[in-house]
């Protein structure tokens, strides 16, 4: 017989395993404190709030007492899941993936920004491109952003199948997955023409990353209500209150509530009401989007 | 003067430092002569054949093939050389997986453009395939022409060989070991189509062999390598046995242990790659 | 004469029908999947294209090195490791005990069922065992980023699903290995053990596995290199690590921090090969060794207490540090946050199972799937085909024996060329291994600035990818070509392209096809998850579904993939057993 090397043999790695799982098993045990588990699904920019999210989750300790354990995940459906399996305690999601989330795990809304009541969708294209209105799309190349986007998808699928625009634009369109990837795509002529949220638009033209010479907006839809943080089936009334109040109370004067209010892309909280969301709930089931 | 080799060394460096498997050889080939070269295992016979078709060079010394400096020649020069010499290897170098036809066409590679290369290697043109089956006739391989080259035996290999070596239709033959590997039968044959090729005194011809009876019957010129060095080149006619002797004492002394040479051989080419 | 040339032309005229068939049938799939690929080579050359193109480049440099964001890629590494550990030990938790359930020479036939009575329970046991080779199968033929996604949906984000995916991938992959490994020991001693009334396990333990050993011990660490890669882009589809980074970093237009990123990948996996080759090597140079010195310590006793305590402390101190990396990659891969014993997780992991059945088979909705079916497999032609094309054009000035004047060669020697000649090899090694290095999931965000969204990115940054394999993989061959015919065809005075025509290509070729063949079955999987990053094809409709939260569809979808790749596979084996077609 010959003999095991040291390295790598059954017993040896037996033994690892075992104390592995003893491990596991005692770490397992040790108690936690408080923790209230967010999540921001990336409607907006997710690299910037999972690098850049430090200021608000220390605002938010403070006001919850709380941990605060922020997650940023580049996954609508991940999160919808884990709000469902108590996993994430309040999450932000965008309307539609609020929808699915209230079908299918009963979430609660709390709170959301002003201009969240009152979004739009824009139908961007390049500065010299032929189309101006949604009739003009005939025969064009599309691009939503994706599939689980609200204004970057379902609203505006909506609104184009409302003004009877031709079927074969909204079933070759293509998924872009981002709101930053659609507009690019128009940007660099890779499309003829996208859909995108207002808000994003708005701050990638103001920080230079979309060139406003190269893409004009030819068509805003009516209003619908968009974003929306909501809480968990049965969570702590207490805290969905702290959460809630920490984000009404935000002022643009305070100098702290300004930046962090700038980086929501906010100026102002609002109480948000699930009956707001009937319209879009039916848009999404028109659409096949939703069983 | 086809060749003139001038104190021409070989060294190959080994893990024991180096070893000269030619050491000083000089001597000069006629126009239309045959040379036999002879010695034991590891004289550096195929050292010297290597050599002498210029698939490498030699550490020390000069070799000048029709006259220029082959040490000196550009790769079109050498190219153009080569064409001119066709060589027979022991081991027959066939491309396994090409047909004996194809086989047969490599020996025109050198002359062909890049062109020919391409359009040959699909279906070869029609005056070059009928070259090629000519040169497989006279070697007896009409009916074997569609067989791939590994699935040939021993002895059709040779003259698969002989035949790509008649297709390139060179000024210099080369042939190391020809009858080694073969039973006496098909020795007879493969010497006949061999010395054929000469074409009466046309062509040159350098060949090495291990058996000296061979080398004193069919070669009016012998040279006789042992241990790097040329122990004695003249006329065949004029070796007596106990030269022979000399040449291959310690090395063999029965037909027995020639007999064991020749399954050394393969190991002896081996070292010298 | 006149009989011979007749059969002659019969044999050519029908071998020249069957090449024109074959031509005529690759040319229609090159064409359907030029078209499905919607390949459209114009894309690349139009003046905004190019500018997005210089604009990337130009954004890559200097790479970012600030201590911010190096922070970040060393935790992001060090995540991508632990994910990587964590997944191998998983792997072979669930191979090992499945690869020997699925070992036929263990329950199905051969020696050791020969002389048993054919009872219920040796059905049953051939039926599980048979059972535990089609889940392996299964586990294998799911591309490992599916079940990421599917994990990522299943347990939440974060390494947890990265490592799980792993885990049930590879353990496909591995169990597979170990079941063939096992049948292929030599019977004799199974046999010599069996005849003593020895049990299945006791024949296992053995006769099977001292026998095995080596070669398990082997694939497991290729299987951990493989894992690795894994790893790094699992990041992609929510699953932490570097390609998490880098897909946030691609978003954020950082393609500084982009290129500090691939850099560090790059890193990662050469550190991964060199510390796999060095405990290749030390095992082997163990394995003797070890035998010897045991032998000695039996023999002579305590003359060399030094030699064995010294051996202990090593082997302690080995064990020591093995344990301490395991532990932390299982913690940092998330396993302690009360996961792993979380009676929820399988409870979770259930539910979502359950979400799935039964698989949808709606006749709109399969019908919906034809689409992107063909994509799929027109992105998987298309990439293999531009893969061959870069391939073959950078294998040629890679391979040594093609373009290095030999040290021995006759003639004039030019020390210029000579160095211009290493100058052009070094320079295709290097583009070759560049390419090979970046994974498809990063060429395809790349290829998406060039050309948009669509099928067309992903069959371009399959390419670019295979390209880089196959073109190691071409040059390695054609180095590897006998080179006695090689040195004849060189004395006729033949030039080096038509050493290369007639010598070296009909020698390599049979391995030529069988490595190409083999890297479109690897392609045709990639091409099911290209689309998870936009790359069009059964991808796409695979993560809209899952977004859309469809599950049944899912489902279905997923057995639609496995369908694919076993039917690819299969294609695969027959065409790589008649290669000279």
């Amino acid at each position: 017989m010959t003999r095991t090397p040291p390295i790598l043999f059954l017993r040896f790695f037996a033994l690892i395993l075992i104390a592995v799982f003893l491990l596991a098993a005692g770490c397992n045990k040790s108690a936690k404190p408080l923790t209230l588990r967010l999540s921001m699904i990336p409607n907006t920019d997710p690299g910037r709030i999972v690098r850049e999210s430090q200021s608000l989750v220390s605002y938010l300790e403070r006001e919850t007492g709380a941990k605060v354990e922020l997650t940023v995940p580049t996954n609508y459906a991940a999160v919808v899941e884990a709000i469902a399996n108590d996993q994430v305690d309040i999450a932000y999601f965008g309307g539609f993936t609020y929808v699915q989330a209230s079908e299918r795990a009963g979430v609660r809304p709390l709170i959301q920004r002003e201009r969240d009541q009152n979004f739009h969708s824009l139908f961007i294209t390049q500065s010299d491109s032929p189309i101006n209105s949604l009739e003009d799309l005939k025969g064009r190349t599309f691009a939503f952003g994706d599939v689980n986007s609200t204004s970057g998808h379902l609203m505006p699928e909506y609104f184009m199948r409302q003004s009877n625009v031709d079927a074969e634009v909204i079933a070759k369109a293509v998924y872009m997955g981002s709101h930053d990837a659609t507009a690019l795509a128009v940007a660099n002529k890779k499309v003829d023409a996208g859909a995108m949220d207002e808000a994003i638009y708005q701050r990638m033209t103001s920080e230079g990353k979309l060139d406003q010479s190269k893409v004009r907006v030819f068509y805003t839809t009516p209003p619908f209500f968009d974003y929306v943080w909501a809480a968990r089936k049965g969570l702590d009334s207490k805290l969905t209150d702290a959460f809630s109040n920490a984000f009404l109370k935000l002022d643009p004067e305070n100098a702290e509530h300004e930046q962090l209010l700038e980086f929501l892309s906010a100026t102002k909280y609002i109480r948000a009401e699930d009956s707001d969301y009937d319209k879009l709930r039916q848009a999404a089931r028109d659409a096949g989007l939703m069983k | 003067m086809i060749y003139s080799l001038k104190e021409v060394s070989k060294k190959y460096s080994t893990r024991n430092g180096s070893v000269h498997s030619l050491d000083g050889v000089t001597f000069d080939v006629q126009q239309g002569e045959r040379v036999a070269l002879i010695g034991p295992s590891g004289a550096g016979k195929t050292t010297l054949f290597r050599l002498l078709n210029a698939t490498l060079r030699p550490t020390d010394g000069e070799i000048r093939f029709d006259g220029k400096d082959v040490g000196l020649m550009p790769a079109r020069a050498l190219r153009a050389m080569r064409r001119r010499i066709g060589t027979i290897y022991q081991q027959h170098h066939l491309v396994p997986s090409l047909t004996a036809l194809e086989n047969t066409l490599c020996g025109k590679l050198g002359q062909w453009s890049l062109l020919q290369t391409l359009r040959n290697i699909i279906k070869p043109a029609p005056a070059e395939a009928e070259q090629a089956m000519a040169a497989l006739e006279s070697v007896g391989l009409a009916d074997k022409r569609r067989a791939r080259a590994d699935e040939l035996s021993g002895g059709q290999q040779q003259r698969l060989a002989i035949a790509r070596a008649l297709m390139q239709n060179p000024d210099v033959i080369l042939a190391d070991e020809p009858f080694a590997s073969l039973d006496p039968a098909l020795t007879e044959s493969i010497a006949s189509l061999l010395f054929g090729l000469i074409d009466g005194g046309k062509r040159t011809m350098v060949v090495t062999l291990h058996d000296v009876e061979m080398a004193m019957w069919y070669f009016p010129r012998i040279v006789a390598l042992r241990e790097g060095r040329i122990v004695f080149d003249r006329p065949s006619t004029q070796i007596n046995r106990d030269e022979l002797d000399a040449l291959y004492a310690g090395n063999l002394n029965s037909t027995h242990e020639r007999d064991e040479m020749r399954s050394s051989f393969k190991s002896e080419r081996n070292c010298a790659r | 004469m006149n009989e011979i040339a007749r059969a002659d032309y019969r044999g050519q005229h029908r071998a020249t029908l069957r090449r024109t068939l074959i031509a005529a049938a690759l040319v229609a799939l090159i064409i359907f999947s030029w078209q499905m690929a919607e390949i459209r080579p114009a894309a690349f050359f139009a003046a905004d294209s190019i500018a997005a193109v210089i604009d990337f480049l130009k954004g890559l440099f200097p790479p970012d090195l600030s201590t911010d964001f190096l922070r970040i890629v060393f935790v992001a590494a060090g995540r991508t490791v632990a994910i990587a550990i964590a997944g191998t030990l998983l792997s072979i938790i669930i191979g090992l005990p499945l690869g020997v359930i699925a070992t036929s020479t263990l329950f199905r036939r051969g020696v050791l069922l020969a002389g048993e009575r054919r009872g219920v329970s040796t059905f049953l046991l051939a039926g599980v065992s048979r059972a535990a080779r089609a889940l392996l199968g299964f586990l294998r033929a799911v591309p490992d980023l599916m079940w990421g996604l599917l994990f990522v949906v299943a347990v939440g984000l974060g390494s947890l699903a990265g490592a799980l995916a792993l885990a049930v991938s590879y353990a496909g992959v591995l169990g597979r290995v170990y079941a063939d490994v096992f049948e292929s020991v030599d019977a004799r001693p199974l046999e010599a053990l069996h005849a003593t009334g020895a049990t299945r396990s006791q024949v296992f333990v053995r006769a099977v596995w001292p026998q095995s050993k080596p070669a398990v011990i082997a694939y497991t660490l290729y299987s951990f290199e493989c894992c690795m890669r894994a790893a790094s882009v699992l990041g992609f589809i929510g699953a932490g690590g570097i390609g998490y980074e880098i897909s946030l970093s691609m978003r954020l237009f950082r393609y500084d921090q982009v290129l500090t990123l691939i850099i560090a990948f790059i890193l990662l996996l050469t550190a991964t090969d060199a510390f796999s080759r060095y405990l290749r090597r030390r095992l082997r140079a163990n394995a003797p060794q070890g035998t010897l010195a045991h032998e000695r310590v039996n023999g002579l006793g305590s003359v060399l207490i030094t030699g064995i305590s010294l051996e202990r402390v090593m082997n302690i101190a080995i064990a020591i540090t093995a344990i301490a990396i395991v532990t932390g990659s299982f913690y940092a891969s998330g396993f302690f946050d009360g996961s792993l014993m979380d009676a929820t997780l399988l409870q979770r992991m259930g539910r979502f199972v359950g979400a799935m059945m039964p698989p949808e088979v709606s006749a709109s909705f399969l019908r919906s799937l034809v689409e992107p079916l063909f994509q799929t497999i027109g992105i998987s032609v298309m990439g293999t085909l531009i893969g061959m094309a870069i391939g073959a054009l950078l294998a040629l000035p890679a391979t040594a024996t093609l373009i290095f004047i030999e040290k021995d060669e006759a003639g004039k020697r030019s020390r210029t060329e000579r160095a211009a000649r290493r100058g052009i090899y070094t320079f295709a090694r290097t583009v070759l291994s560049l390419l090979r290095s970046i994974p498809e999931l990063v060429w395809v965000l790349m290829c998406i600035i060039a050309v948009g969204l669509g099928p067309f990115a992903g069959a371009v940054a399959i390419g670019l990818h295979t390209g880089g394999v196959l073109g190691k993989l071409y040059a390695e061959t054609l180095e590897e070509a006998p080179e006695n015919p090689l040195e004849a065809l060189r004395s006729t005075g033949a030039r080096r392209v038509q050493v290369l025509v007639w010598g070296i290509w009909p020698q390599a070729r049979p391995m030529l096809v069988s490595y190409t063949v083999l890297r479109w079955e690897t392609n045709l999987r990639v091409s099911t998850v290209l689309g998870l990053v936009g790359g069009g094809g059964l991808g796409q409709a695979i993560y809209n579904n899952i977004q859309l939260g469809f599950y049944t569809r899912v489902a279905t979808l997923i057995l639609v993939v496995y369908a694919l790749v076993v039917t690819t596979d299969w294609i695969g084996d027959r065409l790589r057993e008649r290669p000279a077609s």
